[in-house]
């Protein structure tokens, strides 16, 4: 009788102290994994979206980006692991969907595809439907030193490329410790060089992915990529995302900073001390009588993993992120990732100026120019990682350009077709 | 259950949760992914069986092959440079002079605690360009050094040298109690026959530690086959593929390109590597000890 009597207080004390939790509704954890600015701009826009969805918690986890790549394709091979939500860099988004791994999320996306680029209409589609949720993009742009620039006598915007190498000697006559801009050798330096191609308008695939052979554009842009470092030595040769990148930023050593727009972040952390000193501007136009074509440092795309159990949630958290125009406006002001969102794009507050800078990057280095995008590389960490040994021998002097260039096509037909 | 059976049972039963255990987590992936091996497997996809295809593909791999070479190059620079250092070290430790020797232990110990994320982050700091703290103390006395983690040449060397400095202080403890056991009346006798010091330890420390350098040889052999942390933290196998470990080139194909048959054929193809090598080890070391 004694052991009946605990047992049932103990069991309404149990049943008592959980009555409160299943009155008010179970509260749905989800977790999305994403990177530096991402996390930034995640964090900024998650309260009103708790205010909107008061049952779905979102754990915002910040890791390294080429880790969460690698990570989520393990993931999904496994079905163990992955987050509800992912953040994957969108010119790496082509071998998720054939996975299977991936939650056909079309019924959520293909409503409001008219707020989106054609581009990514195509791009986020795996046999007509869509895999992945438009999130943001990069355009590629030039962070400079105004103050430098000032020093020198050049005066920013520069609008073609043959200017931007006359005003890199400048730099280089004045101080022989100072560069224009960086270059990366090895495979992360693959990002950044498309970007060249981009903006002398280079496709090196086909559109049904297969190589262009003899391309010898693309020849020409590796050659010019190769001179602005050992021919006309405007350039530091600096691996992407090192301390020496980092230093190089911080101390002056480049007057200019090649990269996406989401560079702002890191100048903003690397070079806090140079507030009102940094600028941004366009990519210079390749050629003067070119088109004013810039190109991109790629976007990002999220995805909804098949294997986990909170479908529900986890697109309720990427339809916000992705369609969402405050989000999208948040997601820019805290991590300046251009909203994918054509309706966002034309809000006013994209042309708000950044303090950092003390203008809008908006309107000086996106407005006005047209983006251009390769052709979609299939496989991209093959694709990167020959080009990467390329580039490496390259800049070792021990191929010429021509030859890695030729040699990077061999290895790509090899493999491709 | 019959007394007699239970009696002969039970030994087998408490035994049966290793078993399990060893059969679900090592012995069960191992058979596993050699069939893999066998297969096209994109990972969520099921398997489809290609014979020996992996295989001829491998041996036509010149990326491959470069990665094993690599391996084999910096294994024996390992192994040699880790051991050396290591040897000296405790001697040095043990030696009848060395004061504070606990201290001198410890401190050479402490680089094993640290995790080997934290120390290549470390050393990519002390190897960065002209901004490093090597470059640093060469520009002290006006020496401009190489570009030690972008130089084809030195970027190997960079990377043992690091994994040296990590693992030196462990194999120095298992050297060191290895000296424990060297015969002092031995060495007292030598002494009195009118040998130096270093022919003492040539002739009669060393020859002692046999069995010891043999274990710690294989040792840094085996984990050196295996080289994956400090390259892929340093130069992700740049530059130019000059840093390219066997085990990161399995993981390139597996969990990059999500090749996983393929990974698992190579994974394969290492593991033969590193037991040949292992056996040839124990075979030359036991002639000479014999």
């Amino acid at each position: 009788m004694k052991r009946r009597t605990i047992l049932a207080t103990g069991a309404a004390a149990f049943l008592g102290g959980r009555a409160p939790a299943y009155a008010q509704g179970r509260t749905t954890r989800i977790t999305y994994w994403c990177w530096s600015e991402h996390a930034r701009g995640a964090q900024a826009v998650y309260p009103r979206f708790r205010e909107q969805n008061p049952d779905i918690e979102v754990e915002i986890t910040n890791l390294n980006p080429q880790e969460i790549q690698d990570k989520i394709l393990v993931a999904m091979a496994t079905g163990v692991g992955a987050p509800d939500v992912g953040l994957i860099i969108e010119s790496r988004f082509p071998t998720y969907p054939p996975t299977g791994g991936l939650l056909d999320v079309h019924d959520h996306v293909a409503p409001r595809e008219a707020d989106f680029s054609a581009r990514l209409r195509t791009r986020l589609k795996h046999h007509g439907r869509y895999f992945g949720f438009p999130y943001i993009q990069n355009i590629a742009v030039m962070f400079y030193r105004q103050d430098m620039f000032e020093e020198r006598g050049i005066t920013a915007p520069i609008e073609t490329w043959d200017e931007w190498v006359g005003a890199g000697k400048r730099i280089r006559d004045r101080d022989r410790n100072r560069y224009m801009h960086q270059v990366s050798p090895g495979a992360v330096g693959f990002g950044p060089l498309l970007g060249y191609f981009e903006a002398a308008g280079v496709h090196f695939f086909t559109e049904e992915g297969r190589v262009i052979r003899n391309n010898r554009a693309a020849a020409e842009v590796l050659k010019v990529y190769h001179d602005i470092v050992r021919v006309h030595d405007i350039c530091l040769l600096v691996t992407h995302n090192t301390p020496e990148h980092f230093v190089a930023m911080r101390t002056g050593r480049i007057a200019a900073l090649h990269s996406g727009n989401w560079g702002l972040d890191r100048l903003e952390r690397e070079a806090a001390a140079d507030a009102g000193k940094w600028k941004v501007q366009h990519f210079p136009r390749w050629r003067a009588d070119g088109p004013p074509q810039v190109g991109n440092w790629g976007g990002s795309v999220l995805v909804v993993p098949r294997a986990n159990r909170n479908h529900a949630a986890a697109i309720k958290w990427a339809s916000y992120l992705s369609a969402d125009i405050e989000a999208q406006i948040g997601l820019w002001q805290n991590g300046y990732g251009l909203p994918t969102s054509l309706a966002a794009q034309r809000d006013p507050r994209m042309r708000e100026p950044q303090p950092f800078l003390g203008q809008s990057m908006y309107e000086a280095s996106v407005l006005g120019r047209d983006v251009f995008y390769t052709n979609l590389v299939r496989d991209w960490p093959r694709v990167q990682i020959e080009m990467g040994r390329q580039l490496d021998a390259m800049f070792q002097g021990q191929k010429s350009p021509d030859q890695a260039w030729t040699d990077f096509e061999a290895a790509m037909v090899r493999q491709y077709g | 259950m019959p007394h007699r059976l239970r009696r002969t049972a039970a030994p087998y039963l408490l035994i049966a949760p290793f078993f399990l255990l060893f059969g679900t987590f090592w012995a069960g992936p191992i058979v596993a992914s050699f069939l893999y091996s066998f297969t096209e497997w994109r990972g969520i996809t099921p398997p489809e069986p290609i014979g020996l295809a992996n295989y001829e593909r491998l041996l036509a791999d010149e990326r491959f092959f470069i990665a094993l070479g690599n391996t084999l190059w910096m294994a024996v620079a390992y192994v040699a440079c880790a051991n050396l250092a290591s040897l000296s070290l405790a001697l040095v430790l043990d030696a009848s002079w060395l004061r504070l020797r606990h201290l001198f232990r410890t401190a050479f110990f402490l680089p094993m605690t640290i995790s080997m994320v934290v120390s290549a982050v470390i050393f990519q700091l002390i190897y960065a360009g002209d901004i490093g703290l090597i470059a640093k103390l060469l520009a002290v006395v006006g020496i401009e050094g190489p570009a030690w983690l972008r130089d084809p040449a030195t970027a190997p060397l960079a990377i043992v040298a690091m994994r040296v400095w990590r693992t030196m202080g462990y194999y120095a403890i298992i050297y060191l109690a290895g000296l424990q056991a060297v015969s002092v009346d031995l060495k007292e006798a030598a002494r009195l026959d009118g040998a130096s010091e270093w022919q003492v330890i040539r002739h009669v420390t060393l020859p002692a530690l046999k069995p010891v350098a043999l274990f710690c040889v294989v040792l840094t052999s085996i984990s050196a086959l295996e080289m994956f942390d400090e390259p892929m933290i340093l130069t992700q196998g740049g530059p130019g593929d000059a840093t390219l470990t066997a085990v990161m080139f399995v993981y390139q194909q597996g969990f990059q390109f999500l090749e996983l048959g393929y990974a698992a054929a190579a994974s394969y193809v290492l593991t033969l590597v590193i037991v040949a090598i292992s056996i040839a080890q124990k075979l030359w070391l036991g002639e000479k000890e014999r």
